[in-house]
């Protein structure tokens, strides 16, 4: 979808363009990682020196290559969501909920930035500048995301992840 | 009555690879034949793709290349070992099998280690002053051919000992009495009698490297990818299972067929059924 932007069209509309696009990029891909820890590794063995990571990534990154910093998109940084999710036929759902409250307890979420796990999602949690800096945190930073249209992504992945392959498989 | 005997004391192995490895094999191949498009549109899908012939392709040239490789290196290794003294034999087999007490996922790692642009094969090249760029070894087939045939190596060699050492002294005294040169020994001689564990040691190689998954993906990525990869990939990632399903449909199917092939190359070979 961000190569279709940056050629200039809908990636739904014109899958060619944005492939186009994403084959532009192909000299300088080293790898397609699948696992944030693998791509850490990429970095700490020097095979790597620049990556489109997740910021809860940094913090390890950064404990292999101290010199590595966090570049923000002009366009605002793309919000990719983790989510909970019950499976349909759940033996204890009502356990389940209960979990789920716990971790959006503030306490809890409190908890997770501090100690570097994951962004908070409850507004009520406070951070310092330092513990923030890991973090997509504040109204600013929040309203300045952009979001994908993940069931539309969805639904145009098998394709995709095929025309992938192709450009860096082939 | 006697035979009857054998596959009673046999029931509870057969029972398990029945219920454990049949059913479950056969339950993946019937869910690709149960879609809404036809019995084989899986197939021709899988057929019809470019890139999926493509990686069925490079990942029975990479298991062919690891087994030919594995054959020669294993076999020239066992020749040496079987004919070391008692004691050096032990010690040569134990360093043989080594690399076995450690998993699949390290050893391919190590070569993450020294095949990387910083890694000892690299800096040793640079400081050799032989070249001065580094050169991109991961992430290439050469990469992932060379870890698998390190992977293997140690089953060949395993296998090929024990077959070698059950070669008769006789017959090689009996013909090198009768005027063979050693050359000719041992290729009149010993290599015949070996064809069986060759093949024995060429259909474990084969079948691992076809299917192996952890070497392709630390050391190939997408640039390499292998019929295990891409399944992992159609399940985990795009979550078309009945995609995957096909892709270790197709993977069973040649495997058998393969093995089924070097079987009666073994029988046509061997001195002792022909």
């Amino acid at each position: 979808m961000k190569a279709g932007d940056h050629a200039g069209v809908d990636a739904f509309a014109d899958e060619d363009a944005a492939f186009a696009a994403v084959e532009e990029l192909k000299p300088n891909v080293v790898k397609n990682y699948n696992t944030g820890s693998e791509m850490i590794n990429l970095f700490s063995t020097g095979e790597i020196t620049a990556a489109v990571a997740q910021d809860f990534t940094l913090g390890q990154i950064q404990a292999a290559v101290p010199t590595v910093e966090w570049a923000e998109l002009e366009e605002g940084a793309i919000a990719t969501l983790n989510t909970v999710n019950i499976p349909t036929g759940a033996a204890e759902p009502e356990l389940a909920y209960e979990f789920i409250n716990f971790i959006l307890s503030p306490e809890i979420q409190q908890q997770l930035a501090e100690q570097g796990v994951d962004a908070p999602v409850v507004t009520s949690v406070e951070l310092t500048p330092e513990q923030a800096s890991l973090w997509t945190y504040g109204a600013d930073v929040i309203a300045g995301l952009q979001r994908i249209d993940y069931a539309k992504m969805n639904a145009a992945k098998g394709g995709w992840v095929d025309r992938w392959n192709e450009i860096f498989g082939m | 009555m006697k035979r009857f005997a054998g596959w009673t004391q046999a029931s509870p192995a057969t029972l398990l690879v029945v219920v454990f490895l049949v059913l479950p094999v056969l339950a993946t191949i019937v869910t690709t034949f149960t879609t809404p498009g036809g019995p084989f549109a899986t197939y021709a899908a899988f057929f019809g793709s470019g890139f999926r012939r493509a990686v069925l392709f490079r990942t029975i040239q990479v298991s062919l290349a690891v087994t030919v490789i594995a054959l020669v290196i294993g076999f020239l290794t066992a020749y040496v070992v079987s004919r070391a003294p008692g004691w050096l034999k032990s010690i040569l087999i134990i360093a043989a099998v080594f690399p076995l007490l450690t998993g699949v996922v390290v050893r391919s790692f190590a070569w993450l280690i020294i095949l990387g642009k910083n890694g000892i094969l690299n800096s040793t090249l640079i400081s050799l002053g032989l070249i001065t760029e580094p050169f991109q070894m991961l992430y290439t087939q050469g990469a992932v051919i060379v870890a698998m045939v390190y992977l293997f190596v140690p089953l060949m060699i395993l296998t090929l000992v024990g077959v070698l050492e059950s070669i008769p002294d006789d017959l090689i005294q009996a013909s090198s009495s009768l005027g063979a040169k050693p050359s000719a020994t041992f290729m009149q001689v010993t290599l015949p009698l070996a064809v069986p564990g060759l093949i024995v040691g060429a259909v474990l190689v084969f079948t691992g490297s076809f299917t192996s998954y952890a070497t392709p993906q630390l050391l190939g990525g997408e640039q390499v990818m292998m019929m295990g990869t891409l399944m992992y990939q159609q399940a985990m990632v795009t979550f078309d299972w009945v995609a995957a399903s096909t892709i270790a449909a197709v993977m069973v199917v040649i495997t058998i067929a393969i093995v089924a092939a070097m079987n009666a190359m073994a029988r046509r070979l061997n001195p002792m059924t022909a």
